[in-house]
């Protein structure tokens, strides 16, 4: 049985952990990253007086709670959280919230996963990617597109445009979460749009129906534009974590 | 065909990397990755905060001495923990299972050894008892034929009358077991000298006594052993007198018995101290 849970992936641990209360999953999950909990507890450790006898207990504690109770979209971003607040010795019983700007690039990154096996949805999911691609400012395009397309590593990145390494990640990281906050709203434009005109077609049978349905067509999908770009940029917090938790069942 | 690929590139950049484990996060530091490699967790690196933080924090040397220590202390942590890892209670409980079979084994082991040697102390005491009984028979056989038995009067011990067997066997006892190995020699020296005077009468009529008295022909011992307590001079008064006293007692004549042995006594010789004994016992 521990064999079998150590194959399975972040995701399929963690609904195990929340769902079924699987305590094996959950130990199985923190100690696959322990070795980043304790590097990234190192520099807490000396200091406030925090001895490793007394950090990494509550510390283990606090994140097993929270795994049984939360649903985690990006586990690097949970775990370190609670290694900063347990370091800090502040905000000890706030809990985590998964940012919406890394929700954006992690719904696109389960998008893309579950489009490998979709050739339809690959098809529609690259060309709007390409489209928005093309739209971002070419100082992000370029970034990207030596980074992701030309395999170009940070150094090599950082030693052309001067920049320091942690400065080129940054920049990476701005660039991609442009092009996801675009590529998402996008998709939700296009999606509810093509809906709408397999139903329209459906009721195309006299002129007059067809003028008034058009009519109506025109205004609903102003509304619906509407709706999805206010969705797309205030309402995608909620959207993504019923993707995830869907996205995260078996 | 090449378009198509070159477009399908696009969704690599929302291609999801694990992050670094415990090998990778030390060789990336190091720079001991290939380009593929070290591309893919840079790939990882630009959206995984945590990952970075580790990168940095291990690139400082005094954080980097501790990485292994640390690691493994947190894993203990987490395996130890009845909190968090309930997880490993079946590990712990094969672990436990083990234990307890490898105690179990090394007892029955422990138990068999002692088994087998007991086994073999046994069976060297048995030999030691046969090795004993065998000597004791030996020196039945220097006495018996020094007591002028025949060859086929030996074999009287096994098949003649039962109570004459077993009151040779109480005499015999009665010359070994009281006076230990100095009484031994002297029975042993006591029939040389009957050996060595073959002309003697008295020593034949003792022999012939004894002879019945073996066969357990009680009468004819008894007509013998007191023809030789009556004469005085004889050497043999004081045994006869001795075998006497036991015919009287396997016919179930203590009385006689009695006053036999407590001439004996009175006489005052070498069997006085047995005759005691044999008197106490009765």
């Amino acid at each position: 049985m521990l064999q079998q849970l150590a194959n399975l992936p972040d995701n399929e641990l963690m609904a195990r952990a929340r769902k079924l209360r699987d305590e094996e999953a959950a130990g199985i999950l923190l100690e696959r990253y322990s070795h980043l909990l304790a590097t990234v507890s190192l520099p807490s450790l000396n200091s406030y007086g925090n001895t490793p006898d007394e950090f990494f207990p509550t510390l283990l504690q606090r994140l097993f709670y929270s795994l049984q109770t939360q649903t985690i979209p990006k586990i690097g971003e949970w775990m370190q959280f609670f290694i900063k607040s347990q370091g800090s010795r502040t905000a000890r019983n706030t809990f985590y919230f998964p940012s919406s700007a890394s929700s954006d690039i992690t719904r696109l990154e389960y998008k893309a996963e579950k489009a490998n096996s979709h050739p339809l949805q690959k098809q529609q999911l690259v060309s709007t990617m390409n489209a928005v691609f093309d739209q971002l400012d070419t100082a992000d395009r370029e970034l990207l597109n030596e980074f992701y397309l030309e395999q170009k590593t940070f150094a090599e990145i950082a030693a052309e445009n001067g920049y320091t390494i942690e400065e080129t990640r940054i920049r990476i990281k701005r660039s991609k979460q442009e092009l996801a906050s675009l590529i998402l709203a996008n998709l939700d434009y296009t999606k509810p749009a093509r809906q709408e005109q397999d139903i329209n077609t459906g009721y195309a049978a006299s002129e007059r129906q067809e003028q008034a349905l058009n009519l109506e067509y025109t205004t609903s999908q102003k509304q619906e534009h509407d709706i999805n770009l206010h969705y797309a940029k205030f309402g995608k917090q909620g959207q993504d974590i019923k993707d995830l938790q869907q996205g995260s069942l078996f | 065909m090449q378009s198509l690929e070159n477009k399908d590139k696009i969704l690599k950049i929302f291609s999801r990397v694990h992050c670094f484990n415990k090998d990778q996060l030390p060789r990336y530091v190091e720079g001991r990755l290939t380009h593929v490699e070290k591309h893919l967790l840079e790939q990882h690196l630009v959206n995984c905060e945590l990952c970075s933080d580790a990168v940095e924090i291990l690139q400082k040397p005094k954080f980097k001495m501790q990485y292994q220590s640390m690691g493994s202390r947190v894993q203990h942590y987490i395996r130890n923990s009845t909190h968090i890892a309930p997880v490993y209670e079946a590990e712990r409980y094969q672990r436990k299972a083990q234990i307890k079979e490898s105690f179990l084994t090394y007892f029955w082991g422990a138990i068999a050894a002692a088994l087998v040697v007991g086994f073999f102390y046994t069976i060297q005491q048995q030999a030691g008892n046969e090795n004993l009984q065998n000597s004791f028979t030996k020196a039945g056989e220097v006495t018996v034929p020094a007591s002028g038995l025949e060859p086929d009067h030996k074999t009287s011990f096994g098949t003649g009358h039962p109570d004459s067997v077993t009151a040779a066997g109480t005499a015999a006892a009665l010359f070994t077991k009281d006076d230990g190995v100095k009484d031994t020699s002297k029975v042993a020296a006591d029939p040389n000298e009957i050996v060595d005077e073959t002309s003697d009468p008295d020593k034949s009529r003792y022999k012939a006594a004894i002879d019945y008295y073996l066969q357990g022909n009680l009468d004819e011992a008894m007509i013998r052993f007191t023809q030789l307590t009556a004469d005085t001079v004889s050497r043999y008064r004081e045994l006869a007198h001795y075998q006497l006293a036991m015919c009287f007692k396997y016919k179930r004549q203590k009385a006689k018995a009695r006053h036999v042995l407590k001439e004996l006594v009175n006489i005052n010789g070498r069997m006085k101290r047995r005759a005691q004994l044999a008197l106490n016992k009765l």
